[in-house]
Formats: C-alpha cells, sequence, structure tokens
C-alpha cells in the first residue's frame, strides 16, 4: 500500500485533537482512507436527536478530487436518496481541494439544516417536501426516531 | 535526402544489422512525409464544397454545401483572434477577455451589451471571477519562493524546509498561495475533466476568482522549467533501442534468427519469386512495424498535446468552442481523428440550411483535414449516394428484418399449396392447413395421403417454383439488395486490409528503388479512391431498394454498372500486380483509377437527377415515410 500523504495524515490527527462539535470521524486502523462519520441532527431540524451513521472515503487522488460520502443511516430528506447517496455541490463540481473532511461534513449537516427541494436527488421526498410540508416533516421525524436513534 | 543523414546517429544504435537500420530509415521517411502533409494541409485550409460541380451536367442544382476543414491548433488561433479583438476594444487583458467569453458562453453581443450598459465595469468584471485591476506586463511576481515553516499549502499540507524553499503560486487578483506543485496538479485534473472555467482553489471562504491563461503560462513555464533538469532522459527516450525493435519486429533476442531475416530482405531484390512464405512473412513484419510506428506517432502527439498544462487547457478551450456551436462546426468521426470542419453556408441562395438540404435529398459530404469523408449532417462516414433519412431506414431494416428474416426461415415453411406461413409449434409431422386444409408432410411437404404404409421421406426434392405472392418473396427483393451491400460491405473490408498491408512493402520497395516518396502517392491515392467507390457502391443498393421504378431508375442502374465494372477493373489490377512491379505499372492504376473516378461523378450525378422528376421524388419519399 502506498504511504499515506501528508495532508491526510494532518487532517485525521486534527479530527482527533479537534474535533468538530456534533460529529464525529474515525478512521478505519486497516484502512486509513475510511472514516467511520457520526452527525447529530442538528437542532431545529426535523433530524434534531438523531444520530446518523455516514461512511467517508478518500480516493487515490484526493485531494484533487472530492471524497466519497454517503449516509449509512436512512433519512428522508430531498438531497439524499434511499442508497444513502447525497447531492451536494461541494461534493461534486464545487470541490475545491483546499476543502476538508471537515468542512465537507459541516456542509452536510448544514444540508440537514435547509434542504434544498428545488434541486432533488430522491424526487418523491422532494415533491413531499414542496406539496405538503407538514407531512413531509412528521415523516422526516417519524424515519429519524425510527432509523436514527441510539 | 538530407533527412536521412540526421538519422546517421541513430544507425549506429544497430551498427551490426543491414536489415535493420534499412527498415529504420524507411520509418523515418514515413514519418517526415506525413509530417510535411499534416503541414501542407493546415498552411493551405481553403474553402471546399460537398459536391464537385454547382449543377450537374444535366443541369440540376446541386446545392453544395461550403466548408473549411480545419484542426485545431487553427481553431485556437481563431479564438486568439477573437479574444485580441475583444480585448483592444473593451482595453482590457487578454486572459481576462477569454474568461469573459467563456463565463458568457461564447455570446459576444450579450458580453458587449452587458459590459457597456452596466454601471460599473469593475463589478461586472468581479461578478465573473475576473480581477478589475490591470495586470502588470510581468506576471513573474506570481512565483513566490517561500522559506518560514510557518508557511504551508493547504492543498498538500506542506511547509518549506528550513533548508530548501519551497515555490508557491498565485492569482494576481487573491494572491491564494498554493506550492506550484499542488497548484500545476489541480490544472492538470481540471485539465482532464475539460474544464475550462477554473477557480482559485481557496475556499474559506470560497475564492471565485478565475485563472486566466495569462497567469496559467507563468505557471505552466515554471514547471516546464522545473521538468526540463532530466532532459537529456526525454531526448534518449526519442531514439529507439536496439531491444525495443527487436520487439517491434516482434522477433526474441536471438541474434540468428534476426540475422536470418536481414538476409532474406537483402535476397529479395536478387530473386524476386523465390520463398514466397518468406516475402509474407516479411510483409507481415514490416506492416507490424510500420503499425507500431503510427501507434508510436500517435502517442508522442498526444504527450505533445499533454506537454504543457497551458496547451492542453487551450486544447480544450478550442474544443469547447466548437462545442458550443454545433451546427458551425463538427469533429471528425472517425477515431483517433482530432480534426474539424466548419460550415460556410451553400453556392446557391435557394437553401438556408443543412435541415434544407436534407430535405431535398443530397448529401452534405465533407472531408476532414486527414482526407476522411464524412457527411456533416449525420456524422456517419460518407453513404452517397443515400439520402441520410435512407441509411436511418435501411439500417433499421437490417436490423428488424434481418430478425424476423432468420426466425421465418428457421421456424417456418410455406404451405405447398396456399403459400401461406405455418409455423410448426408441436406434434407430428402430419400437417394441416388451417387456411385451405391441406394434408401434407412437415418434412418433404409432400401430400399426406403418400405417406401412409412407412412411406419415407428423408430425401430432399426441389421446391415447385412457388407463384403467388408469400411474405416470402416480397423479402426476396429484399434480400437481393441486402445481399449485395453485404457483398461491398465484405469487399471494402478485405481491400481494405489487404491493400492497407500492401502499402508498407510498396514504401519498402520504394526505398530500394531509390525514388522519391512522391511518386509512390499514387498507390495511396488509388487504394483511397478505391476503398470510396466501394463504399458508394455499397450504400447504391440501399439507395435502389427505396427507389421507385421509373426511368431514372434505369440510368442509375446503367450508371451503377458503369461505375462497378471499373471498381472491379482497378481491384483486379491490385490483385494481378505483384508488389514489385507496382511501381512500373503506375500508369495503368492512374489510368483506370481516373476513369473510374469519371465513372463515379457520373453515378452520383445520376442519383441526383433521378429526383428532378417530382413524382419519383414524391413516390420516393412516400416510400420512406417522409413528407
Amino acid at each position: 500500500m502506498s504511504t499515506l500523504p501528508k495532508r491526510i495524515i494532518r487532517e485525521t490527527e486534527r479530527l482527533i485533537s479537534d474535533p468538530v462539535p456534533d460529529i464525529t470521524a474515525t478512521p478505519h486502523e486497516d484502512n486509513l482512507r475510511y472514516f467511520d462519520v457520526s452527525l447529530k441532527g442538528p437542532a431545529g431540524s426535523p433530524y434534531e436527536n438523531g444520530v446518523f451513521k455516514l461512511e467517508l472515503f478518500l480516493p487515490d487522488d484526493y485531494p484533487m478530487t472530492a471524497p466519497k460520502v454517503r449516509f449509512l443511516t436512512r433519512i428522508y430528506h430531498p438531497n439524499i436518496d434511499r442508497l444513502g447517496r447525497i447531492c451536494l455541490d461541494v461534493l461534486k463540481n464545487n470541490w475545491s481541494p483546499a476543502l476538508q473532511i471537515r468542512t465537507i461534513l459541516l456542509s452536510i449537516q448544514a444540508l440537514l439544516s435547509s434542504p434544498n427541494p428545488d434541486d432533488p436527488l430522491a424526487n418523491e421526498v422532494a415533491q413531499e417536501w414542496k406539496g405538503n410540508h407538514a407531512k413531509a416533516i412528521a415523516t422526516a421525524k417519524e424515519w429519524t426516531e425510527k432509523y436514527a436513534t441510539p | 535526402m538530407s533527412d536521412s543523414e540526421e538519422y546517421e546517429g541513430s544507425y549506429e544504435y544497430d551498427n551490426s544489422d543491414e536489415g535493420s537500420s534499412l527498415e529504420f530509415s524507411d520509418v523515418d521517411y514515413g514519418d517526415d512525409n506525413s509530417l510535411n502533409e499534416l503541414e501542407h494541409e493546415d498552411t493551405h485550409a481553403k474553402v471546399m464544397f460537398s459536391f464537385p460541380t454547382s449543377t450537374t451536367s444535366s443541369g440540376i442544382p446541386t446545392h453544395r454545401m461550403k466548408y473549411q476543414a480545419l484542426c485545431i491548433d487553427e481553431i485556437q488561433k481563431c479564438i486568439e483572434q477573437k479574444v485580441k479583438e475583444l480585448s483592444d476594444l473593451l482595453q482590457l487583458d487578454i486572459g481576462k477577455c477569454l474568461v469573459l467569453l467563456l463565463t458568457y458562453g461564447w455570446n459576444e453581443h450579450k458580453l458587449l451589451d452587458d459590459y457597456v450598459n452596466c454601471k460599473e465595469q469593475s463589478n461586472l468584471l468581479l461578478e465573473h471571477g475576473i480581477y478589475d485591476k490591470a495586470f502588470p506586463s510581468n506576471l513573474n511576481c506570481l512565483l513566490t519562493k517561500e522559506t518560514g515553516e510557518e508557511v504551508i499549502c493547504s492543498i498538500c499540507c506542506c511547509s518549506p524546509e528550513p533548508s530548501e524553499p519551497m515555490s508557491f503560486f498565485s492569482l494576481f487578483g487573491c494572491r491564494h498561495k498554493f506550492c506550484t506543485d499542488c497548484y500545476s496538479h489541480y490544472i492538470q485534473t481540471k485539465n482532464e475533466g475539460s474544464q475550462v472555467i477554473i477557480d482559485c482553489p481557496f475556499s474559506d471562504p470560497k475564492c471565485t476568482l478565475k485563472v486566466t491563461t495569462l497567469e496559467l503560462n507563468v505557471l505552466s513555464d515554471f514547471i516546464e522549467e522545473s521538468i526540463k533538469q532530466p532532459k537529456e532522459n526525454i531526448t534518449q527516450a526519442k531514439l529507439i533501442s536496439e531491444d525495443e525493435i527487436k520487439q517491434l519486429y516482434n522477433l526474441s533476442s536471438d541474434e540468428e534468427q534476426f540475422d536470418s531475416n536481414g538476409n532474406v530482405i537483402n535476397q529479395f531484390d536478387d530473386d524476386k519469386e523465390e520463398n514466397e512464405r518468406e516475402v509474407t512473412s516479411i510483409n507481415d513484419i514490416v506492416y507490424d512495424f510500420h503499425k507500431a510506428m503510427l501507434k508510436r506517432e500517435r502517442e508522442e502527439l498526444d504527450s505533445k498535446r499533454n506537454r504543457t498544462i497551458l496547451s492542453k487547457y487551450w486544447y480544450n478551450v478550442s474544443n469547447q468552442y466548437c462545442m458550443t456551436q454545433v451546427k458551425r462546426f463538427k469533429h471528425c468521426p472517425y477515431p483517433d481523428c482530432e480534426s474539424v470542419v466548419e460550415f460556410l453556408g451553400f453556392d446557391s441562395d435557394n437553401i438556408a440550411s443543412i435541415e434544407e438540404q436534407i430535405s431535398l435529398l443530397l448529401i452534405p459530404l465533407v472531408r476532414c483535414g486527414r482526407k476522411h469523408q464524412f457527411c456533416f449532417a449525420c456524422m456517419e462516414v460518407s453513404h452517397a449516394p443515400c439520402p441520410c433519412k435512407v441509411v436511418e431506414k435501411w439500417k433499421q431494416k437490417c436490423e428488424d428484418d434481418s430478425e424476423t428474416l432468420n426466425w421465418i426461415q428457421s421456424n417456418t415453411k410455406d404451405c405447398p399449396k396456399c403459400h401461406s406461413i405455418i409455423e410448426k409449434n408441436g406434434g407430428c409431422n402430419h400437417m394441416s392447413c388451417t387456411a385451405c386444409n391441406y394434408q401434407f408432410c412437415w418434412l418433404c411437404l409432400g401430400d399426406w395421403s403418400s405417406h401412409t404404409n412407412n412411406y419415407r421421406c428423408d430425401q430432399y426434392k426441389g421446391n415447385d417454383s412457388l407463384d403467388g405472392d408469400s411474405v416470402r418473396a416480397s423479402l426476396e427483393r429484399y434480400m437481393f439488395y441486402f445481399d449485395h451491400f453485404n457483398n461491398q460491405r465484405i469487399s471494402h473490408d478485405k481491400d481494405r486490409e489487404i491493400l492497407e498491408k500492401f502499402e508498407s512493402r510498396i514504401r519498402e520497395l520504394q526505398i530500394k528503388a531509390g525514388v522519391s516518396w512522391i511518386e509512390t502517392v499514387f498507390y495511396k491515392e488509388c487504394v483511397t479512391a478505391l476503398l470510396e467507390c466501394r463504399q458508394i457502391l455499397k450504400w447504391s443498393y440501399a439507395f435502389l431498394f427505396y427507389v421507385p421504378k421509373c426511368r431514372g431508375k434505369q440510368l442509375v442502374e446503367a450508371a451503377q454498372w458503369q461505375l462497378s465494372d471499373k471498381v472491379e477493373r482497378l481491384s483486379k489490377l491490385f490483385a494481378d500486380t505483384p508488389a514489385s512491379e507496382v511501381l512500373a505499372c503506375k500508369k495503368s492504376f492512374l489510368y483506370i483509377k481516373s476513369s473510374m473516378i469519371v465513372a463515379q461523378e457520373k453515378f452520383l450525378e445520376t442519383c441526383i437527377d433521378i429526383f428532378a422528376d417530382p413524382t419519383t421524388m414524391i413516390s420516393f419519399k412516400r416510400r420512406l415515410n417522409i413528407t
């Protein structure tokens, strides 16, 4: 296996020594590019009190390409599909090599606070979100309780 | 000639081997020629037409399309010119103008409108990620040497060692510094993704300043300079080592075998007829070598393209420019060809668009800078005389009908009496037709009444001729055209295989005979012409399938016969002439070729003339379900 770039070592060190509030990211022992992430649902959102598990992988050409992130816990959100894939600009076109794991996870947390049903990934969820907002929020809360409560 | 002298040096690599040096000069020679060819075509870009004449000899207008064959570098020059003009007009740095054009999707009109009408021009610039103050004439200040340990490149997280300063690069407008390695890697990643609008990588908060070519130039030069250090390695890689040659020749490092082959090459001049087998094997070797060299050439061309991040960036910009004007520019559809054809209008005022030309059943046939012929409308390899619509229908028909046909042929039989198509879906061989109630045997199609008392019918008896119109009969017409179409396709492919193989053989002989490369050009020309005519013949069958019975059809068929006759004659000449005599037979080749070209032009004209008759046009279109 190739040696881990300095950049990844630095980032990992900082994630552990100076963790982001409500977010943990721990690398696998046998693969230091693979992280187990857990993320608390932001207060004031239907995901409040939920703890969501994600996986994060740093591809070979990281940081030139974005990390690959996916929700493992099921979540009712217009920009996250049933496989946990996330539609987020900084993970795609707006990725910049100066961004970090930390900033990406914060962006994901922000996405939970402010979903964007106009640029949906899960179409049905987005329709519900726009057509029957109250019901969508209720479902999101229900799912949070069902799947994301420890 | 002077070129071969230049390569004297490389002879030293294989001084022990006459054979290899011979091949070596052959290839270098070919290499040079192809370069000349390219240069020649690049500098002589001129207006060309989709049909040789503006009317057919019987006076029917051909409404030909005007076009120009370009290479990607010419597109770049054209963009540079455009940018320069804009730069003069707006009094803005060239690189910034390019970014503006890119962010405006090449809509110069809207750009100028916005620029002139906006209150604060610097705001408009900043909005588009362009620094509003003028760049200094020298941008070398973008490169800095940093020493302090507190300096850190936030992409790789590296800081300079106390003893060794690190190079950093930043854009003039924001001065967000990243180390030159990361910056160039960043640009490379963007280049690979064909992204032409590139932001500064800084992200906290996001910097939207765009990288301009002026700045890119500084970085690119720096990177070039720094990889120039091990330059010797690069030049060395260009010379082929002895081992490599052997590898190209597909030989083991066994010296003996190599020598004996070299001898065979030498012997060949003395006794030509001897050892045909070995000659063919040499042919194969030369061919393989030639192929390997072509591959090498291409790789070199690729590496040239990737040479600097700036040139790659320009390459992407040029491509993007063409892509945004798909009606005007088309990329050559041939594999590995990067040529572009530019649409320049028509030579008649009666039509305005390609669509209109297509509706007149004409074909906008073009040739790219590397002489590849294709249809500008449907981007298929040349399909004259078939209009695009016919090609589409024909292909669909071949796909649909061949399936149906196969199924019908393998699963059904006609009732011997009423010719209904019958599928046997189980049961014994005693069939009774549901249409006419005829009782017959499935195996021999004979009357069942003769099958009693252990009658055996495992012998084939010639089928009765079918009168009456069965589905099978209607398929027959299609099968006729399809067979001919397919035959030409196969001939075309086979001819190409053989002739291309031969071509390298001819080149080899030309070296031996000591004649100029120009002397052998005719061979290549004849091959190309033959293949193109075969292509035309092939499509002519699809065309004729849809042409209704009319007087014009007979003329087309007559012209087709003429062309096919010439094609066969040239093909025969190719087959009958041993490689060693090709050069001597130049005149015959050229003679038949030119008469073939005449027949070809005549044929294509006849195919256009046929639609001068409106009733033919209408019933033709009806057959194709177009209005």
